[in-house]
């Protein structure tokens, strides 16, 4: 009996020798990942008037200049809600708004007569890409633009089509040099807009506000702040 | 007599649990990349994620190895903290960093956080390519389904298409691509046996001698 043991023992041994299981290793258990995913907010100025945004939690204070009318996008948690304002020295617009995991949003501050108003537009992206570069278009122009899109200059093909306001649409493409010009309702509008030498892995946001005469485009590189 | 393809170059290796044990590829990358004539680093801190290297981080507070060239690794343990990318980077003046990092973005038992993986891996990639440095980044094993961490094929080969598109500038080493599902035993579903660390590690150094960077040292 004490023979059959021995050898069921010297059996277990090389069995265990075999799949080479290291007898040392005890990892402690630790989380792979987060308990939820990230969310982020960005604000953008689209007045044609300089703007800041003041964080209502920390009063952390922003600057929106018309030359430089986006923000960064801010990583923040999808249980408090996000509170602060747009200001432009003399009127002010609270915000007001919940980002859910996975979210990106957008808080555009527009001219409304001498006030201002909000839109707020939010995406769930699953296009990332470091080897291609993602470019979107978001309409928030109600001035005749219901339907925007953006053609590629000297190329003659539309980049994007049918862009309802309040909505964005966003797409990859190859890092290329790129030009484009606004089309409302399926007419061009105004001036060429040159986005310059697109990066790969690089995202990029095209925007059609409202303008005096109709609507005009900006655009920003959608960067996350650290 | 076999030809060392990496003869002359040196390699930071950073990753998590995976190289924070001694018998992990701490020990089995680690020395085949010397085989190779690479002066080698392996820095593994448990449970850390991309942007735990950014600056230096406790990370998962679960342990750590340092082993620098053919000494013993040192056991970092409890104390276990990752250092500034840059800080090794500028310190080691690697001709490659190789990371190794798959498995702690994958969120096994919930669903794949992509914006926040995307984040995560941007972050040190960029970090990385500012320093000029070339990169490569290695994608999870199958490991087998199940065990303590939840792992399941199905989000291996998620989480290992995401990196294959998001890691450039770095170079991307398909772990997947190097076994069977399930063919490399492991302790919990998720870290191997010797012998399964062993296949990763000369699955890993295949492809690091074909990467371009090595190529250029060979002509």
């Amino acid at each position: 009996m004490a023979l059959k043991y021995t050898l069921k023992f010297v059996a277990m041994a090389i069995i265990l020798s075999i799949s080479g299981i290291a007898h040392t290793a005890d990892i402690p258990l630790y989380a792979s990942g987060p308990s939820e995913d990230s969310a982020f907010v960005r604000f953008i100025n689209g007045a044609d008037i300089n703007l800041s945004v003041v964080a209502g939690d920390t009063k952390a204070k922003i600057a929106l200049n018309v030359n430089e009318p986006a923000s960064k996008y801010y990583p923040v948690g999808s249980k408090a809600k996000i509170t602060g304002e747009f200001s432009d020295g003399k009127v002010i617009s609270p915000i007001s708004l919940n980002v859910k995991p996975s979210e990106f949003a957008t808080v555009v501050a527009l001219a409304n007569g001498s006030n201002l108003k909000q839109v707020i537009v939010k995406e769930q992206p699953d296009d990332f890409n470091a080897l291609k570069s993602s470019v979107a278009l978001y309409n928030v122009s109600s001035a005749g633009c219901a339907s925007a899109g953006l053609l590629v200059v000297d190329r003659a093909v539309s980049l994007f089509e049918k862009v309802k306001v309040g909505t964005l649409q966003r797409r990859l493409i190859n890092p290329v040099s790129l030009s484009v010009q606004l089309t409302c309702n399926a007419k061009p509008i105004g001036k060429v807009l040159d986005l310059g030498l697109l990066q790969a892995g690089q995202r990029y946001s095209v925007f059609a506000v409202p303008a005096l005469d109709s609507s005009r485009i900006f655009f920003a590189t959608d960067t996350v702040a650290r | 007599m076999t030809t060392a393809l990496l003869a002359g170059l040196t390699v930071l290796i950073i990753g998590d649990s995976h190289l924070a044990t001694p018998t992990f590829l701490t020990k089995t990358l680690h020395d085949d990349l010397i085989e190779q004539g690479a002066a080698v680093h392996s820095i593994g801190v448990c449970g850390a994620n991309p942007g735990d290297w950014i600056s230096a981080s406790p990370a998962g507070k679960c342990g750590g190895s340092d082993r620098v060239g053919k000494g013993p690794a040192t056991i970092m343990g409890q104390s276990a903290s990752t250092t500034a990318i840059k800080q090794l980077i500028a310190t080691d003046k690697p001709n490659l960093v190789l990371v190794v990092i798959g498995d702690n973005i994958a969120n096994y038992k919930q669903s794949f956080s992509r914006a926040w993986a995307w984040q995560q891996v941007t972050s040190l990639t960029k970090e990385i390519a500012s320093t000029g440095t070339a990169c490569a980044w290695v994608g999870p094993a199958w490991g087998t389904e199940g065990g303590k961490y939840g792992k399941t094929y199905a989000r291996a080969t998620q989480v290992s298409t995401f990196l294959a598109t998001n890691v450039a500038p770095c170079a991307f080493i398909n772990s997947l691509d190097m076994s069977k599902p399930g063919a490399w035993a492991t302790l919990d579903g998720q870290h191997f046996t010797n012998i399964g660390y062993q296949a990763w590690a000369d699955g890993i150094t295949k492809s690091v001698t074909k990467l371009s960077f090595a190529k250029k040292s060979q002509k």
